[in-house]
């Protein structure tokens, strides 16, 4: 059941009708949760149901275990049954293909043939989110930083929480499950402000993320029809295609919970304002980052332990992060680009700052920083480039073709813009990535919600309107596949 | 969560207003003619239509409701939707009698003679097929269209109940949509359906050839139980509304009739069975034998299949001949007068007053294939074509904006309108006649085979801006033979 499906406007009123009828009595209000989670989760195959019971009861069992003893040994059994089977379930849905393709294409290398069938194999929506989310619980317990719940039902529906469940942002157990045994009360602001942010989640999915998608695939899908001028055109879209379609989708999710009375984190913050690459992973999928940072780059000494084991974590982690986004090469070329260009950052960082400390400069305004925001949007679509092609020989096309064959002229071509659409749908989506750009740069200094709050209220509900309007006026709606959320595929 | 619930009521009353108002002005449009077609019943004065046809393409190409007006003088409309069944004609009939009390109702029964699968089988474990639904958007939202919609599209009924979600990206091209909404606004549905352009086009040699050479099945061709209960469900509809209901077919090609008329009498038999108990419904069959309908009726059709239709030779004879049959059968129809609206009925014996500028018209001849001008010129059929160019005008009017009709009148079962004419050069004439005749030129290239043999007199109209006619006849007259 996608978001921006007839489905979900109809699953989403009546739960939030129900929920609010249960919420005062929690175990109901949880069991319903479960529930509706189920069904939320099981509209796409029921059969998926049978893992994420699976992982939940394993995960709520090992938590109690763990907790029941103080044994280290036992306890970090208890963990590596946690991770063996939790990462095994993720790697045999996910990478078995792609390590028996690997492992024939490494023979092949060697001038050998080996003859392998790849499975048919169908990944469960949204195994890595909630792989991760559930390894969290039994890893803070076994840090002995989480109390492991007794309530089973509260822990299933943390599990399955369904605003979250399929594309996140991915929740830490000691920030939502307490949330299961609080009492939630009707809070019209909280439920006004949540509603707002799904029908602006909505618009970015809607309204810019699936209207790029049309260009971007017509170009990403046909690489040897195409010039350079459409190479770099189609990645900078796909830059706000990507964005639009996964904060759009966290957006709907925030939202959702919100509704409901429940906070969970944010995940985006304007990424495309970053003056770094550092900047921008605390502004990118936040809830990713911050796990790989807590889960991978700490435990394997992060910056601890000399400059060497630094970088060397950090490459770590981000060959680690483009591998969990999918099993491909290129998305472990784009997790490397990240790493290599994130440690580099680490390395000129003594130098930088005894730049910026000379008098001279020192004069010069904060402000200013402003002007590394292209440089680093122009690196983040580089890599976005191997994300979104499909291979590595593509990605490698695509970007000498950009820096070889990018023409002035083309520009002034308007062949150059109707790519897969009209001049009209081209300049209707960059005057709303202007737009959103713009909102977002008020947004970051003056909040707009709060702004919003504080207008008339004719003025509050005319601006609603042209929201919802807009969407189902300038929204792609498509339908099945094409309308998916992007990160539904990780 | 009084508060809320109070906002969210007033705030979900004030979206769907606009919303309403919006569908309304820009989305339900009358530029697709099976939209146009359902529009014209909510566009058109309540109660003044007392005929209503209902059918597929076959009907908008072959029956002519301008001619039926002006031969029998009886309001009457067309809803048609392309490739439609019985189920969605059953909906359309509703719809038409929300607005207006029919005493007569047409269906023209392609839909049941038609070898399609879909049209059979309709209606599958209570779902219609979504196919042919295209006078679904022609409907004003209200509770026909949510049961119309919802029994085909079931949960994507919101999708399709409001045009301004399926046509929501009708901005993509701006200066289409800008001219579809000006035309919606400043023209009736009706003035749109009746003076669309008329088909002059002949099937081709060569696709004769290749229709002769394809074999149609007969076996899909059968009047279906589901078609049987819909059927009932309109003759249900017909008890209570107090309707007739009549049956036409319109010809096909002859090849295709020759080859499926063992399909064709199956239908036809089961339909004379089932109307056998009810009085109110007829059949009625053209006079024109179907070997007759050769490839000069046929409009010439990309693709080879059982889905011919008539052009304007065809259309006209059919309409002339059930106008007759409407006014001899069923005489108690009211019959309107009424300012002519169209250009038929100038054209055709009617109770219609004339117009008060009746001959008004300046106008002269240049050539028609035999450059002699006697007042009978005759045409020999190996010519082909008939050429003929000439000039006319009305000092009242402004002649560039005026629209121009050059008619081709046997009698008064048989005229041709010709409506896209070529603008001529007019130096010559302005120069004999002056600067008024700028504008004025025109030249036509008949193709002979449109016209059937007999004497025709050659008249002049002249449409204005203002929608005022301007007619003559120019005292020449050719001879086909």
């Amino acid at each position: 059941m996608l978001f921006n499906s007839i489905d979900f406007a109809i699953f989403f009123p009546i739960v939030f009708i129900l929920y609010w009828i249960v919420a005062k009595k929690i175990k109901l209000r949880n069991f319903f949760l479960l529930v509706v989670s189920y069904y939320f989760y099981g509209s796409w195959d029921w059969r998926f149901l049978f893992l994420i019971a699976a992982s939940s009861i394993l995960d709520f069992y090992i938590g109690k275990t763990m907790a029941k003893t103080e044994v280290k040994k036992k306890r970090k059994l208890l963990l590596i049954i946690s991770l063996v089977f939790n990462l095994g379930l993720l790697c045999y849905f996910k990478y078995t293909n792609f390590f028996i393709e690997s492992f024939v294409n490494t023979f092949r290398l060697f001038g050998s043939t080996l003859e392998a069938t790849t499975l048919q194999i169908i990944l469960p929506v949204g195994i890595s989110f909630y792989t991760f989310q559930t390894l969290s619980y039994t890893i803070d317990i076994y840090r002995n930083k989480l109390e492991p719940t007794k309530d089973a039902i509260a822990f299933f529906a943390f599990v399955s929480f369904f605003p979250q469940l399929v594309a996140g942002p991915i929740e830490r157990a000691s920030h939502l499950l307490p949330q299961f045994f609080k009492t939630h009360k009707f809070n019209y602001n909280q439920i006004r402000s949540g509603l707002l942010l799904m029908a602006f989640g909505l618009f970015k999915k809607m309204v810019i993320a699936d209207r790029a998608a049309i260009y971007v695939n017509e170009v990403y899908n046909n690489v040897d029809d195409h010039n350079g001028t459409s190479y770099a055109i189609a990645t900078v879209l796909f830059a706000f295609q990507i964005y639009c379609d996964f904060s759009g989708y966290s957006d709907i999710a925030i939202g959702a919970a919100r509704t409901m009375g429940f906070d969970l984190m944010k995940n985006f913050k304007s990424p495309y304002f970053a003056v770094s690459l550092t900047d921008f992973w605390r502004r990118w999928h936040i809830s990713l980052s911050t796990w790989f940072r807590d889960y991978v780059y700490i435990p394997l000494g992060g910056s601890k332990k000399g400059n060497f084991r630094t970088y060397a974590n950090l490459f770590i982690v981000f060959v680690v992060s483009g591998f969990w986004h999918g099993a491909a090469w290129t998305f472990i070329i784009w997790g490397a680009i990240h790493g290599v260009i994130l440690m580099s950052e680490k390395a000129l960082l003594p130098v930088k700052s005894k730049i910026a400390n000379h008098s001279l400069l020192k004069q010069i305004p904060k402000w200013c920083n402003v002007l590394y925001i292209p440089l680093i949007f122009m690196i983040v679509c580089f890599a976005w480039v191997f994300f979104r092609a499909n291979g590595v020989q593509n990605a490698f096309t695509i970007i000498s073709s950009s820096i070889t064959d990018f023409k002035i002229s083309d520009l002034k071509n308007i062949e150059t813009y109707t790519i897969g659409f009209t001049i009209n749908e081209f300049i209707v989506l960059t005057s709303f990535i202007c737009l959103l750009l713009i909102a977002e740069a008020i947004h970051n200094t003056f909040g707009l919600f709060s702004i919003l709050q504080k207008q008339f209220l004719p003025i509050r509900w005319t601006l609603y309107l042209v929201i919802v309007m807009t969407i189902i006026i300038f929204g792609v709606y498509g339908d099945g596949k094409d309308a998916e959320f992007i990160y539904f595929q990780f | 969560m009084k508060q809320l619930l109070f906002k969210t009521v007033i705030f979900s009353i004030i979206f769907l207003l606009l919303l309403f108002f919006i569908d309304k002005k820009y989305y339900r449009l009358k530029n697709e003619p099976f939209i146009n077609s359902v529009m014209s019943l909510e566009d058109a004065p309540k109660d003044s239509y007392e005929i209503v046809f209902f059918g597929s393409s076959h009907l908008y190409r072959g029956i002519e409701p301008a001619i039926i007006k002006a031969k029998t003088g009886i309001n009457n409309t067309v809803v048609h939707g392309g490739g439609t069944h019985l189920g969605n004609v059953y909906y359309d009939i509703i719809e038409s009698l929300k607005y207006h009390s029919p005493k007569l109702i047409v269906i023209e029964t392609w839909p049941l003679y038609s070898p399609s699968p879909i049209n059979n089988n309709f209606l599958k474990d209570g779902k219609m097929t979504p196919v042919k639904a295209s006078t679904l958007y022609g409907k004003k939202p209200g509770f026909n269209k949510l049961e119309q919609a919802f029994i085909t599209y079931g949960k994507e009924t919101p999708y399709h109940f409001l045009n301004t979600f399926i046509f929501h990206e009708n901005w993509k091209n701006l200066t289409k949509w800008k001219k579809d909404i000006d035309q919606s606004s400043k023209l009736t549905a009706e003035e749109i359906y009746y003076k669309r352009p008329k088909k002059y086009d002949i099937l081709d040699i060569d696709k004769v050839e290749k229709y002769t050479n394809f074999k149609f099945k007969n076996n899909q061709i059968y009047l279906s139980s589901t078609e049987k209960t819909y059927l009932d469900k309109i003759n249900k509809l017909a008890q209570k509304n107090n309707f007739s209901l009549l049956f036409i077919t319109v010809p096909v090609y002859k090849e295709y009739t020759s080859q499926t008329v063992e399909g064709y009498r199956r239908v036809q038999n089961e339909l004379k069975e089932y109307i056998k108990p009810y009085p109110n419904m007829s059949i009625w069959s053209s006079k024109i034998t179907p070997e007759n309908i050769d490839r000069t009726y046929i409009i010439n059709e990309r693709k080879i299949n059982s889905n011919q239709h008539l052009n304007n030779k065809g259309t006209t004879i059919i309409s002339c001949e059930l106008a007759d049959y409407i006014l001899e059968k069923y005489p108690q129809l009211e019959k309107k007068n009424g300012s002519p609206k169209f250009v038929e009925e100038f054209i055709y014996k009617t109770p219609n007053q004339k117009p008060d500028d009746l001959n008004s018209v300046v106008h002269k001849l240049n050539y028609i294939n035999d450059p002699s001008k006697n007042d009978l010129i005759y045409i020999d059929r190996s010519d082909k074509v008939l050429k003929i160019s000439g000039c006319f005008f009305n000092k009242k009017i402004d002649n560039k904006s005026a629209k121009k009709f050059v008619i081709l009148k046997r009698d008064d079962n048989f005229a041709l309108i010709f409506d896209r004419l070529f603008k001529g050069d007019y130096t010559r004439v302005t120069k004999e006649f002056g600067e008024a005749f700028s504008h004025s030129t025109y030249s036509k290239t008949i193709d002979l085979d449109l016209l059937l043999d007999g004497n025709y007199e050659i008249i002049h109209v002249l449409e204005s801006n203002e929608k005022k006619y301007f007619y003559e006849y120019t005292g020449y007259k050719i001879k086909i033979e």
